[in-house]
């Protein structure tokens, strides 16, 4: 099988890991009789299956941030009289991969999206008037303007958009295509955008579209082995496939479980003090990463009877997934040509080490998790690792009426302690 | 009626079967909806004391399970809601059990239902806190409460601070000026002995769920903190002759800290009769902080302007009735160093208008005012100089003094010090009173504005009033004479003196200025009959009080 770039990477990786969790598993499952260790993967998969369930975000939240995309679109078309045709929402990051998580405290997150206009069909000068155009026609919603974006934030909404000003590459006006910054990689050309770049106020190439349909691409090679059996079978007759049951499905949906594991660790470790709240990893490095492991890992042929094997494969393999180019550190964007998404830590060594803080914190918590045998201190362990206690639970929707009846007067003021 | 309100609780829709009680309060489960998995509580009752019709407020409890695992669970599982309004609001006792009982879904378990509250433990962080202190304290624990001196920086540090055994309290902090003034205020000169202390800075305040419960939590977010070899060096310090020493470790959020005592300190040593029982100091120890350092004390974080006041020197010449208050609010205020000069002692006629009191007469003003100054706001290092001013710049200079404040009132002090000011470039306050404290003065002399010009004195003509020698009193049995007023007169020419040394340490004002507060003509009728004002002053004759500001 011939090496690939990502494949070559894993290999390095392979090389350099400690593979503690995995020994650790190993351990533990060798003290159990086969049929004891495969109740006991079954177990662990069903807790972190718990994790999955408990951090993911409910998936009626998209189609609120749909509606609102349109609300935007349309306020674009009625403000700014661009014709209808001319601009199309684009959802991405983690709403379109599916990686989207709650924030611990339950705290309103954000869900991206970018806003692709035809250039040659409205009138905008240049790369900032195309930008500021955008938050003027916005301006009922008092957006705040970001490096690359506007954040708005909806009334009575659990998130905010972030909304991106683009344009197909090929739209932008002749005298400004040499002045774009970063080109489209091979991959996914067709689906790049220019967005604005407002430190630089010059057109910058970006492809949210093509690098999560990287992300869904990749999560879909199977590397579990019932997957491929089953892919096999899917290519004979799709009638004798036997349904699985979704829960199944989920679990194997190893490289989104795990990007989700991993952004919510990480958030954990933020909010338990280990890692500055500036200085965390951003999660297109997690996702970045992981699929590049993902995606090596199957050029590579690799096959894995579990799940839980292919996590703790990904998670042991990540960090050393970062590529050293020359003195620099690299996690390149597979589908813009040049971007470094690890660019700022050749400027600010602090966030490599809180990126390898965090990495190491990770790697000795699933490592305690490994070694508990006994289920329920192990799934207790889980839950504390990823912050899955009561008080930082999924909640219902609004309005759930719990109180046998309704307050029947208005209220009076308690005796107040005074103002000493 | 009694039995109106039985019947009412009996049938309300959301109390349960009254509980058999052992006293006099009454208990009734309430009815507690299905919640979602991991929000489920099993129970909760409202209490009503006997006097509760009069008196006492009803309340709401749960099972002391849920204390540090729901928000708003008190340490005695009682549940603080804005709840039960009182006898004194007015309301029926059957509108206050209903109140209570609709604050009770509509404030406290719905929001709970719906991760609401989730948030609020880290929004009342130091309350559950303490709730975690408290239920942790041990009464042989060597250590009971850290106070911090340091300002919050956002870098980690390790540093041996005091600990004061018999109150069971360490004065945390790297500043050791500030700190051993904190320690001579507070230990009373009980025996001081050494702590190893390691402060770090956090983001987010601890709450339940994420605080360091065991030594391997600590050593694990203390060695990402301080890094490896530091960790491992706060972790294996030792005192004096290799002794074990008690190491404390404070996490300082925005706002609040947190403190522990780790496991292997000396033992602590208790007196009971004639025997002494040593307790060894095995366990980690949840500690309460509180802060010491200068933005709280003297601004509770609300006047950032009193950290930059830390760096200030100020020279008050005279303290008096006016010099003594002013300087004690000035240390209340932030300001870092005081030198308070003048040469008079503390007599009986003094002490109805001076801060010092009986306990100081016949004692020199300024040595007992800057101690007591310094014991009392232990950020301000306060100096004392009995001498005259003239004697104090004979050996000392104005080079490291940021404002000069001159309340003594005397021509020749004013002179003195507008030549001092031509070698030294410095601010200048000159404030004094009228009788009565009929109107008061404070003239503002930034840096390179002077107080003589044309070789005048204005200090008469900035008055608002023209005095008849007859208000001017003679002390019995000596030569010397004073003036009438009362101490609260006074303390308007306090906050009028203090605030204007304030703006000029705060760089508020650019060029010369003079404030004046004068009282109305109703009071000047009352001090003495005829007085009346000058011209530019009568302004203030239908007022009880003024201020005007005018340049100078």
């Amino acid at each position: 099988m011939a090496e690939t770039q990502y494949s070559y990477l894993v290999s390095e990786a392979i090389n350099r890991r400690d593979a503690q969790i995995s020994k650790t598993l190993r351990k533990s499952l060798s003290i159990e009789n086969f049929h004891d260790s495969s109740h006991q993967l079954e177990a662990l998969a069903h807790d972190i299956q718990l994790v999955n369930d408990h951090i993911k975000v409910d998936s009626r939240i998209f189609d609120e941030a749909s509606s609102d995309y349109e609300g935007i679109a349309s306020k674009l078309v009625e403000k700014l009289h661009w014709p209808n045709e001319s601009i199309r929402i684009i959802p991405q990051g983690s709403a379109t991969t599916k990686t989207l998580i709650r924030s611990p405290d339950n705290s309103k997150f954000d869900i991206d999206a970018v806003c692709s206009v035809d250039l040659t069909m409205v009138e905008v000068s240049d790369p900032m008037d195309f930008y500021e155009k955008v938050g003027s026609a916005l301006e009922e919603w008092e957006p705040e303007p970001k490096k690359r974006c506007w954040k708005i934030d909806f009334q009575g909404r659990r998130y905010y958009i972030e909304f991106t000003p683009s344009t197909p590459l090929d739209k932008i006006p002749q005298s400004a295509t040499g002045q774009i910054t970063f080109s489209p990689s091979n991959r996914y050309r067709e689906k790049a955008l220019a967005v604005v770049d407002t430190p630089s106020k010059q057109w910058k190439t970006s492809n949210p579209e093509g690098f999560s349909s990287w992300v869904s691409d990749q999560s879909s090679r199977p590397l579990l082995q019932w997957l491929l059996e089953k892919s096999m079978r899917d290519s004979y007759s799709a009638e004798s496939v036997t349904p699985v049951p979704a829960q199944d499905v989920e679990i194997s949906d190893t490289l989104r479980v795990a990007i989700r594991l991993l952004k919510r660790h990480r958030d954990m470790a933020v909010r338990r003090n280990f890692i500055e709240p500036d200085l965390k990893p951003i999660s297109i490095i997690i996702v970045t990463l992981l699929t590049q492991c993902y995606e090596g890992l199957a050029d590579k042929g690799a096959v894995y009877t579990h799940p839980i094997e292919l996590l703790i494969d990904l998670v042991e393999l990540m960090p050393y997934m970062v590529e050293r180019r020359g003195n620099e550190y690299w996690i390149a964007n597979p589908t813009v040509e040049g971007e470094n998404f690890a660019e700022e830590w050749n400027d600010n060594i602090k966030l490599k080490h809180s990126f390898d803080t965090w990495t190491n914190l990770l790697l000795e918590d699933l490592t305690e998790i490994m070694a508990t045998t006994d289920k329920d201190s192990r799934r207790q362990t889980i839950k504390e690792v990823f912050g899955c206690t009561a008080a930082q639970s999924p909640t219902p929707p609004y309005g759930s009426g719990l109180a046998p009846k309704k307050p029947s007067q208005h209220h009076k003021a308690p005796p107040t302690k005074g103002l000493a | 009626m009694p039995n109106e309100f039985d019947k009412f609780l009996r049938e309300h829709e959301c109390l349960l079967d009254e509980l058999i009680s052992s006293n006099s309060t009454r208990r009734f489960p309430l009815y507690i909806p299905n919640l979602p998995e991991g929000r489920t509580i099993d129970k909760a009752w409202i209490e009503i004391p006997r006097d509760f019709a009069d008196r006492d407020l009803a309340k709401i409890l749960l099972p002391k399970k849920y204390i540090l695992k729901i928000p708003h669970v008190e340490a005695d599982g009682h549940l603080c809601i804005d709840g039960d309004p009182g006898p004194l609001s007015g309301s029926s006792p059957r509108a206050r059990i209903d109140q209570l009982i609709d604050l009770f879904y509509s404030s406290f378990i719905e929001p709970w239902s719906r991760g609401e509250l989730d948030s609020h433990f880290s929004k009342e962080a130091m309350n559950y806190w303490t709730i975690h202190c408290s239920r942790c304290i041990t009464r042989t624990q060597p250590i009971l409460k850290i106070y911090t001196t340091n300002q919050e920086t956002g870098k980690s540090k390790i540093y041996k601070c005091p600990f004061i055994e018999s109150k069971r309290i360490v004065i945390a902090g790297d500043d050791s000026s500030i700190r051993n003034r904190y320690v001579n205020s507070m230990s009373n000169g009980n025996t001081i002995s050494t702590v190893m202390a390691a402060e770090i800075p956090i983001s987010f305040p601890f709450i339940p769920d994420n605080w360091p419960k065991k030594i391997k939590d600590i050593q694990r977010l203390v060695t990402v903190k301080l890094g490896p070899d530091d960790a491992c060096k706060f972790f294996e310090s030792v005192g004096r002759r290799n002794r074990s020493i008690h190491r404390i470790i404070v996490f300082r959020a925005p706002g609040c800290a947190f403190g522990y005592l780790l496991p292997g300190g000396p033992p602590s040593k208790t007196k009971k009769g004639n025997s002494l029982k040593s307790f060894p100091s095995n366990s980690l120890i949840p500690l309460k902080v509180e802060r010491l350092d200068v933005s709280w004390t003297t601004g509770r974080d609300q006047h950032p302007e009193y950290v930059d006041r830390q760096l200030k020197h100020v020279l008050i010449i005279g303290a008096g009735a006016l010099g003594s208050p002013v300087a004690e609010q000035l240390a209340k205020s932030g300001v870092g160093k005081l030198t308070l000069v003048d040469d008079d002692t503390l007599s009986s006629a003094n002490i109805g208008r001076h801060t010092l009191g009986a306990n100081s007469i016949g004692s020199s003003k300024v040595d007992r005012l800057a101690k007591s100054i310094s014991v009392r706001w232990a950020s301000c290092n306060a100096l004392g100089f009995s001498m005259s001013i003239q004697k104090w710049l004979k050996n000392n200079t104005l080079i490291d003094v940021d404002i000069v404040l001159d309340l003594t009132g005397e021509p020749d002090v004013r002179l003195r010090i507008d030549q001092e000011r031509k070698k030294n470039n410095i601010d200048l306050v000159i404030a004094w009173m009228e009788p009565y404290v009929a109107s008061a003065h404070a003239c503002l002399l930034p840096a390179g504005d002077f107080w003589v010009t044309n070789d005048a004195d204005r200090l008469k003509s900035l008055n608002a009033i023209d005095w008849p020698d007859e208000v001017i009193l003679n002390e019995p049995a000596c030569s010397s004479s004073f003036q009438s007023y009362t101490s609260a007169a006074a303390t308007h020419a306090v906050a009028l003196t203090t605030e204007a040394t304030l703006d000029l340490i705060d760089k508020k004002v650019e060029s010369p200025i003079v404030r004046h507060w004068i009282r109305g003509q109703k009071y000047l009728d009352k001090c003495h009959t005829g007085l009346q004002f000058k011209e530019w002053a009568k302004k203030a004759s239908d007022f009880d009080g003024l201020i005007i500001e005018d340049n100078l």
